[in-house]
């Protein structure tokens, strides 16, 4: 079987192995049901690494029903066309599903067997959104995933919270999918098409006040599931309720895909007739990402609620995301792919590890745990080794995406960026080196306490054991190691800059899917020296460990540390403004959607 | 946020959007003012092609099939997902015990008066034989699996309200109900695929097309359109008996 007929596979496969353990999983029993479900899991992950391998620098298109274009570029069905960026991001889901689904093979006595399949139904959605060349096609794969989620975010039904959190991540992302569909509707009135490909060459170069808006509206819509500031209120409520194995998929790959179809929308249709405005774009692109990444990251510090500090934290690390993209170049797109890759495993690991916490400790509050931790020094250590890949110190990948971000924001005379990336990997470290010493190690002050910290969140598992079971242990070091491995492939950063150039090149991409031209393969360039990038990392990894240190024994050292203090007690206005409210949400999500608006109006017209 | 903050940030944002969206149509295409080409094209070569007379389901069904199968397991999920959040716990489990008590004591409230009774008596056989037929007909008039499904899905309900509630819980809890709804979903997953066997790709219509306008005629898109009504006749019904059961046990909360 060549890679290209396996393209449909991660789709159906998990598609019809959830509708039948949804029908005989009461018959076939709990066990029957885990194992077949991760066996699928497992075989999904064998054939999107095969589909990666296969078109690691060699995008190929699939029609489904055999459907191939017509003359005059008429795309009449639906296509596959996957590349290195896409084939990575479906990589990453199964890889993720998996461990997930692993993780609670000890969990939820109770879900009649509904948990696996809405699992399944969530990776294969997972993987269709990252393969699909097809416009329409992605926002159904955007619902599928979207469904899931809402239902496996309110899993815990006996408790207030969970609902809560699924409602309000629900409302919002519902508002999010209108705004895309709207953007889809105008871009089918003026264009008549719906493929990528198709719509990008029916635009050509032109430009005009309707394009732009289905621009906004659609970019928008992804940017709500990307979670980038003022879009990103879901975020924590949807986090701080959900499972942990379900919190894996969120924070590791569901958010980045909301950025990826930005990215893919703005290359293969837009970049045309935005091409006289790509600066303008990028500065207004950077800009929000900026703003994510402070946002995110103050918040981040002054959670106390483990899971809500690690969605936080996912918030600031997607803001960094977004800079990635939002550069608009392709060493920064490839730069990108690296920082999801190894953002996405040592986040999902680190989810995992908040699920052992929650297992063994029966709590997940920071000011309830002080010291509690003590004698479990492996799960201390994987968070420990988290906090160094969130702070994207080496040996972890985070530092290779985030030096090509960094190397491509110089040559756009964006020297800021990297400190703001120094910002934000300095803050989301430090809060979880902070957590880690004060659980595991009981050292320093009491945490102070805060609203979601209080409310607390019932245990996960039936029973307190004395022990970590293995399959909450391994899948959660694994996730984390593989962040470290991620950087030892070879010509990791050149694979990964000649991927972008296939992706970011709207021509050859046009001329792959509609005349089925294969694009020659762009040359590796060496990459550029890591040096700054290393010194950037660990003097932001000291200043982390300087940060937790300081908020915890602040009242012994006093002095200058004070603010360390402050930055854990947070800002009284950004704090408000998250008061869990859907209806602020969406005065929120509304407000950020004129003012962009307004942006493009004034910076992009022609 | 105070509601009256609230209500007049959302109503500038709201102004400042409208302002966008006023903008952003001034070169918008006027109304009724189709370029195509993908509607031009496929009216001409759907007929053609796929011996479909519905060119709607043509698209549904096989042009843009994957695109149904993803909708498909939407519907599926969101079932699952209703079937999740009610589902009952062990905390809930008296409450669920009060259940079959509260059911006749409604039963009880509800009386029926026989021309009513018969009159559904009818209607339930009216709906089932629409439903099969719009179902059954996808490729050849408007409708189609999902359209036919719901009709179908209606028609235990019409008996509920005759007030014939254990025929009603009956038909609801009967385990074709769960098969014809994940048959259905894994169905059309397995008929895609099994284009893969003759070599073809993901969906291909591998089923002889047949005359165009009879019953067994556009190949797959008449085996899929009846999978999707299976799919929905069975969602719909599991849909409906959860919110039941819920109702009930509100309606019992209540006194």
């Amino acid at each position: 079987m060549t890679a290209t007929t396996m393209f449909p596979l991660p789709i159906a496969i998990p598609l019809a192995v959830a509708a039948f353990i949804a029908l005989s999983g009461k018959l076939l029993g709990r066990r029957f049901s885990d194992a077949l479900a991760i066996a699928t899991a497992a075989a999904n992950l064998w054939m999107t690494i095969s589909i990666l391998r296969a078109t690691w620098l060699q995008p190929q298109t699939y029609w489904f029903g055999n459907w191939w274009p017509r003359a005059h570029d008429v795309a009449l069905g639906i296509c596959f066309t996957v590349d290195s960026v896409g084939a990575s991001l479906a990589v990453l889901a199964s890889l993720l599903t998996t461990a997930g689904l692993l993780f609670s093979w000890e969990i939820f006595e109770d879900t009649e067997n509904h948990f696996q399949p809405l699992m399944l139904i969530f990776m294969a959605a997972m993987c269709g959104f990252s393969y699909t060349g097809d416009l329409f096609n992605l926002f159904v794969f955007f619902e599928l995933m979207s469904v899931a989620a809402f239902a496996l975010c309110g899993l815990k039904t006996l408790e207030p919270a969970p609902l809560q959190g699924a409602y309000n991540f629900g409302l919002v992302n519902t508002v999010g999918a209108f705004m895309i569909v709207m953007g889809i509707g105008l871009l089918y009135a003026r264009t008549g098409a719906l493929n990528f490909a198709q719509v990008g060459r029916s635009l050509g170069s032109s430009s005009d006040a309707l394009v732009l808006l289905a621009f906004l509206l659609i970019s928008v819509g992804y940017m709500v599931k990307a979670a980038i500031v003022p879009f990103h209120f879901w975020l924590a409520d949807a986090h701080a309720v959900s499972p942990s194995p379900v919190c894996v998929l969120f924070s590791g790959v569901m958010v980045e895909l909301g950025i990826y179809a930005v990215a893919r929308v703005y290359w293969t249709m837009f970049q045309g007739g935005l091409a006289a405005h790509t600066r303008e774009l990028r500065a207004i692109l950077l800009v929000m990402a900026a703003i994510t990444a402070i946002v995110g990251a103050l918040m981040c510090y002054a959670e106390h609620h483990l899971k809500r500090l690690l969605a936080f934290s996912t918030i600031a690390h997607a803001g960094l995301m977004l800079a990635g993209v939002g550069l608009l170049a392709p060493k920064a797109l490839g730069g990108f792919s690296l920082y999801v890759l190894s953002h996405g495993v040592v986040k999902g690991g680190l989810f995992l590890c908040a699920g052992i916490v929650l297992h063994r400790l029966r709590k997940i509050g920071e000011d309830h745990l002080h010291g509690e931790g003590k004698g479990m020094w492996w799960t201390a250590g994987l968070f420990l080794l988290g906090a160094w890949g969130l702070a994207g110190a080496p040996p972890f990948g985070t530092l290779l995406g985030e030096s090509m971000i960094s190397d491509s924001a110089k040559e756009f005379h964006q020297a800021w960026l990297p400190y703001i990336f120094m910002f934000a990997e300095i803050v989301t470290a430090g809060a979880v080196f902070r957590a880690t010493f004060r659980i595991f190690f009981g050292w320093g002050e009491l945490a102070p306490t805060d609203r979601s910290s209080q409310i607390e969140e019932k245990p996960e598992t039936d029973e307190e054991e004395e022990n970590v079971p293995a399959v909450m242990f391994v899948p959660a070091a694994v996730l984390i190691l593989l962040g470290i491995a991620l950087s030892a492939v070879p010509n990791l950063r050149s694979t990964a800059e000649a991927g972008a150039q296939l992706f970011t090149n709207q021509f050859t991409y046009a001329q792959a899917v509609l005349q089925n031209v294969e694009p020659a393969a762009p040359a590796l360039t060496a990459p550029e020296p890591l040096t700054s990038s290393i010194v950037r990392s660990c003097i932001a990894l000291a200043l982390a460990l300087l940060l937790a240190l300081g908020s915890l024994f602040h009242k012994r050292i006093g002095g200058w540390l004070k603010f360390t203090h402050s930055l854990e007690l947070g800002n009284p206005i950004l704090r408000k403004a998250h008061s869990g409210h859907p209806g602020d949400y969406v005065a929120w999500l509304s407000f950020g959607t004129a003012l962009l608006g307004g942006m493009f109006v004034w910076f992009l017209r022609r | 946020m105070s509601s009256r903050a609230r209500t007049i940030f959302f109503l500038i944002s709201a102004a400042g959007l409208a302002a966008v969206f006023a903008w952003g149509f001034r070169d918008a295409p006027p109304l009724g003012d189709y370029r195509g080409p993908y509607g031009d094209v496929v009216t001409q070569v759907a007929g053609y092609e796929r011996h479909a007379t519905d060119v709607v389901n043509a698209i549904n069904y096989d042009y843009r099939g994957f695109d149904t199968l993803g909708e498909e397991f939407i519907f599926f999920a969101s079932v699952l997902g209703v079937l999740l959040l009610f589902r009952p716990q062990k905390e809930k489990e008296n409450e669920a015990k009060n259940d079959s008590k509260e059911q006749e004591h409604l039963e009880e409230e509800l009386p029926v008066s026989d021309t009513l009774r018969v009159s559904m008596q009818l209607m339930v056989v009216i709906m089932i034989v629409f439903g099969v037929y719009i179902a059954a007909h996808g490729q050849l008039t408007p409708g189609g699996g999902f359209q036919g499904g719901v009709i179908l899905a209606s028609a235990p309900l019409v008996v509920y309200l005759s007030g014939n509630a254990e025929t009603f819980e009956r038909i609801v809890s009967s385990p074709l109900i769960k098969l014809a709804e994940s048959g259905g979903a894994a169905g059309y997953a397995i008929v895609g695929a099994a284009a893969l066997f003759f070599g073809a790709h993901f969906l291909t219509n591998i089923i002889p097309l047949g005359m165009t306008g009879d019953l067994f005629s556009s190949g797959t898109i008449a085996v899929i359109s009846a999978l999707v009504g299976l799919e929905v006749t069975g969602g719909f019904v599991l849909l409906m008996k959860t919110y039941l059961q819920e109702i009930i046990v509100a309606h019992g909360e209540k006194k």
